[in-house]
């Protein structure tokens, strides 16, 4: 209902205007619709306002712990759009999905997860960048090596894209199995799985939209 | 056939075949994760399809749609839990066949079932949406613009329980449709123009980051209250026998050409969706081999027929869902909601003229199909034994990584014009605390999709209509086509209203 008010409030305060060479005032307007829906949906909300049941109020509320998880995305993904641009994608992207997958193992947020949070962050950060360094020095070797050599396939985005794929696995696979049979404390185990997952999705997902598709993801401060 | 033969290049190429059959086995998974839907999948791949030629990015999308229709029954077979509404049906027999140890030819007979369904009713839309689009020859203002209101008021009145829901989040959807810029002044239509006057706001809300929204993002927030639920355990089961006997399988020929006839015709019929076809194909089925003529097994029982019929049927969905958006613009439901949009956006505009003008993109959208039907029947029955796999990955790794997936997907549609990518960013999210919230009160968010999709051409229309008509609002009225489509749309609203009251 505050939304349609809001709405209508804001289409009350658009000037009018018809299309070009209208001089007999034949169209509705450029405000007419906006109008007609702000008032369809102010009349249907009021309507459900007033219809809503305490059963169906009582069927929206959220169990604490999952509450907690909720805000802690919201927070995190509105952080994460205001400081991809200054940070970089790499280093946003790992530290929203590390921080996500850590708390969400463990099902709730409480205050002795954080020691292992502290510590688990900052060895996934650094992970994440020798990953990263790693993939960015194969695909700058092949490429001056593509144009020393005068080789036009190892310039191919795709071909360097994959070939940072094929490095970069088994060196996921080799830790992963390691740690496996070295690591038994689930406390520990959650740090790991969320680490390796952020290293390896941020890793992929820049493969993919920066390598392959060109997408402008921003460096922010990982400059190389 | 020299369109025929373009549509053929076209979708016949590594690139392309490499793009659907990755489609297929991502769509594969989705659907076989309980909670992530079809439509969530196409939302989520749209950014990559952007970045591809238009086939190769409309094969992946239809990849993924069949893909996840079929996975669902994954889920549904094992564990008696549907992936996704498509497959409700399928939990009965299916899963009573996996407690009698037969839980490899479920899964067979489910994969063969929906290789059927989708093929059959390929050739339905490869015959009646050529014809159907005809009809739009003679759609002018008035007529495109109550086609648009019947599209909004089918959906509504379908997609939710109460109907004033489903209205409300349809001129929600059409609201958000109208900020942007007046499109026949290009004056502004945004709050606060002083300040937002040089933001991306003015372009409007684009349909990409909502659709991420509303679909991705919201589902997030979801699953989360899921969480604390863990992992499911898939059963540890030996899976053998996986192709179903072909005496048995045609023996059912009438069970598979009714669900294939009541999958795609409900598909057609916009707004109706797979899970009313899947039912209604079970219950015809279960009535045929109710028959004491009948040889086959009775419906119910634990037996193949139980699991083919709805598996047949929602698979039929796919091609009858596409009939009305390929030749009227009108999505059949959220999914094919979802790949109006991404048509629209790779420049595809339905009706006669794509027809009469792309005629090699339409068979090309056909071979696309017809190629994604080959590869899901392909990998499933390869993967029958892996795919149940995906079903130990934990919700909790699993949300914030389709939440990642989401940010950089609504980011990449503008990925060289970083703030407007940002911005974009920032929709998806509002519109996914906005689709939980709306979840959660039990509306629908189809109708808010429809009404961002549809909000321009009913505005452009009634207006250009108004106006034609000299002022006069009752144009409408005048137009035989036109009169009909407001019929439907006071039908669509009347009827279950009618039958609401009857229940009570």
């Amino acid at each position: 209902m505050i939304v349609s008010l809001l709405y209508l409030a804001f289409c009350f305060s658009l000037e009018q205007y018809r299309m070009i060479g209208d001089e007999r005032g034949w169209d509705p307007g450029s405000r007419a619709l906006p109008i007609a829906m702000g008032f369809l949906m102010l009349g249907l909300s009021t309507y459900l306002v007033f219809k809503e049941t305490t059963k169906e109020q009582a069927e929206r509320s959220i169990p604490a712990g999952a509450r907690n998880l909720i805000l802690l995305t919201i927070f995190l993904s509105v952080l994460y759009i205001l400081v991809f641009r200054s940070l970089g994608f790499i280093l946003s992207t790992a530290i929203l999905l590390f921080t996500l997958i850590y708390f969400n193992y463990h099902g709730n947020i409480r205050l002795e997860l954080f020691p292992g949070f502290a510590a688990g962050l900052v060895s996934s950060t650094a992970f994440v960048l020798l990953v990263y360094t790693a993939g960015r020095f194969i695909t700058r070797s092949l490429f001056y090596l593509g144009r020393a050599r005068d080789f036009e396939l190892l310039t191919s985005k795709v071909f360097s894209a994959f070939t940072v794929f094929v490095v970069v696995v088994p060196m996921f696979a080799v830790i992963l199995v390691f740690l496996r049979k070295t690591v038994n404390k689930p406390r520990v185990r959650s740090v790991l799985v969320a680490g390796l997952t952020a290293a390896g999705v941020t890793e992929g997902l820049y493969l993919v939209f920066k390598q392959i598709f060109l997408v402008s993801l921003a460096r922010g401060i990982v400059f190389w | 056939m020299v369109e025929l033969l373009s549509g053929i290049q076209q979708v016949f190429n590594l690139n392309t075949i490499f793009w659907i059959a990755l489609g297929e086995v991502l769509g594969i998974i989705i659907g076989a994760l309980p909670g992530l839907t079809a439509t969530m999948g196409i939302a989520l791949l749209l950014p990559l399809s952007f970045q591809l030629a238009r086939v190769t990015g409309i094969g992946l999308l239809l990849g993924v749609y069949c893909g996840a229709v079929s996975g669902a029954s994954i889920p549904a077979i094992l564990l008696g839990i549907p992936g996704n509404p498509n497959a409700i049906a399928t939990v009965y027999d299916g899963q009573a066949m996996t407690r009698k140890g037969l839980a490899g030819q479920a899964l067979g007979g489910a994969v063969v079932a929906s290789f059927i369904g989708g093929i059959l009713s390929l050739i339905a839309l490869s015959l009646f949406s050529p014809l159907i689009a005809r009809f739009t020859l003679a759609f002018g203002p008035a007529e495109k613009a109550t086609l648009a209101l019947v599209g909004l008021t089918i959906i509504a009145s379908v997609s939710a329980k109460n109907l004033a829901k489903g209205i409300l989040t349809g001129a929600f959807g059409l609201a958000l449709a109208f900020v942007g810029t007046d499109p026949f002044t290009d004056t502004l239509r945004v709050p606060f123009p002083e300040l937002l006057a040089k933001t991306p706001l003015v372009g409007g809300i684009k349909l990409i980051p909502a659709l991420i929204g509303l679909f991705g993002v919201s589902q997030v927030f979801y699953d989360l209250e899921r969480i604390q639920g863990g992992r499911l355990a898939p059963p540890q089961l030996k899976i053998e026998k996986v192709f179903p006997p072909l005496r048995k399988v045609a023996s059912m020929w009438r069970i598979i050409l009714e669900s294939t006839g009541i999958g795609t015709l409900i598909g057609a019929i916009p707004g109706t969706g797979a899970s009313i076809a899947v039912f209604l194909s079970y219950e015809r089925a279960k009535r045929i081999t109710a028959s004491p003529r009948s040889k086959l097994e009775k419906v119910g029982s634990g037996c193949l027929e139980g699991v083919m019929a709805p598996e047949v049927a929602n698979n039929a969905v796919t091609g009858g869902a596409l009939i009305p958006v390929l030749s009227l613009g009108i999505p059949g439901d959220s999914g094919t909601a979802v790949l109006l949009g991404a048509l629209l956006i790779k420049g595809v505009v339905p009706g006669y003229q794509l027809f009469s003008q792309n005629l090699d993109l339409v068979y090309a959208i056909f071979f696309a199909l017809l190629l994604s039907n080959i590869f899901m029947l392909t990998f499933q029955l390869l993967g029958v034994r892996i795919f149940p796999k995906v079903l130990s990955i934990p919700m909790a790794l699993l949300l914030p990584v389709i939440l990642v997936l989401s940010m950089i997907g609504a980011y990449a549609i503008e990925g060289q014009a970083v703030l407007a990518a940002t911005f974009d960013m920032g929709v998806a999210l509002v519109l996914g605390i906005i689709g939980y919230y709306l979840k959660k009160a039990d509306y629908p968010t189809a109708p808010i999709v429809l009404g961002l999709i549809l909000g321009g051409l009913l505005e452009v229309n009634f207006r250009r209509a108004v106006k034609l008509a000299g002022g006069n609002y009752l144009v409408f009225f005048t137009k035989p086509i036109a009169v009909v489509f407001i019929v439907l749309a006071i039908f669509s609203v009347v009827l279950p209203l009618i039958q609401k009251r009857r229940r009570s």
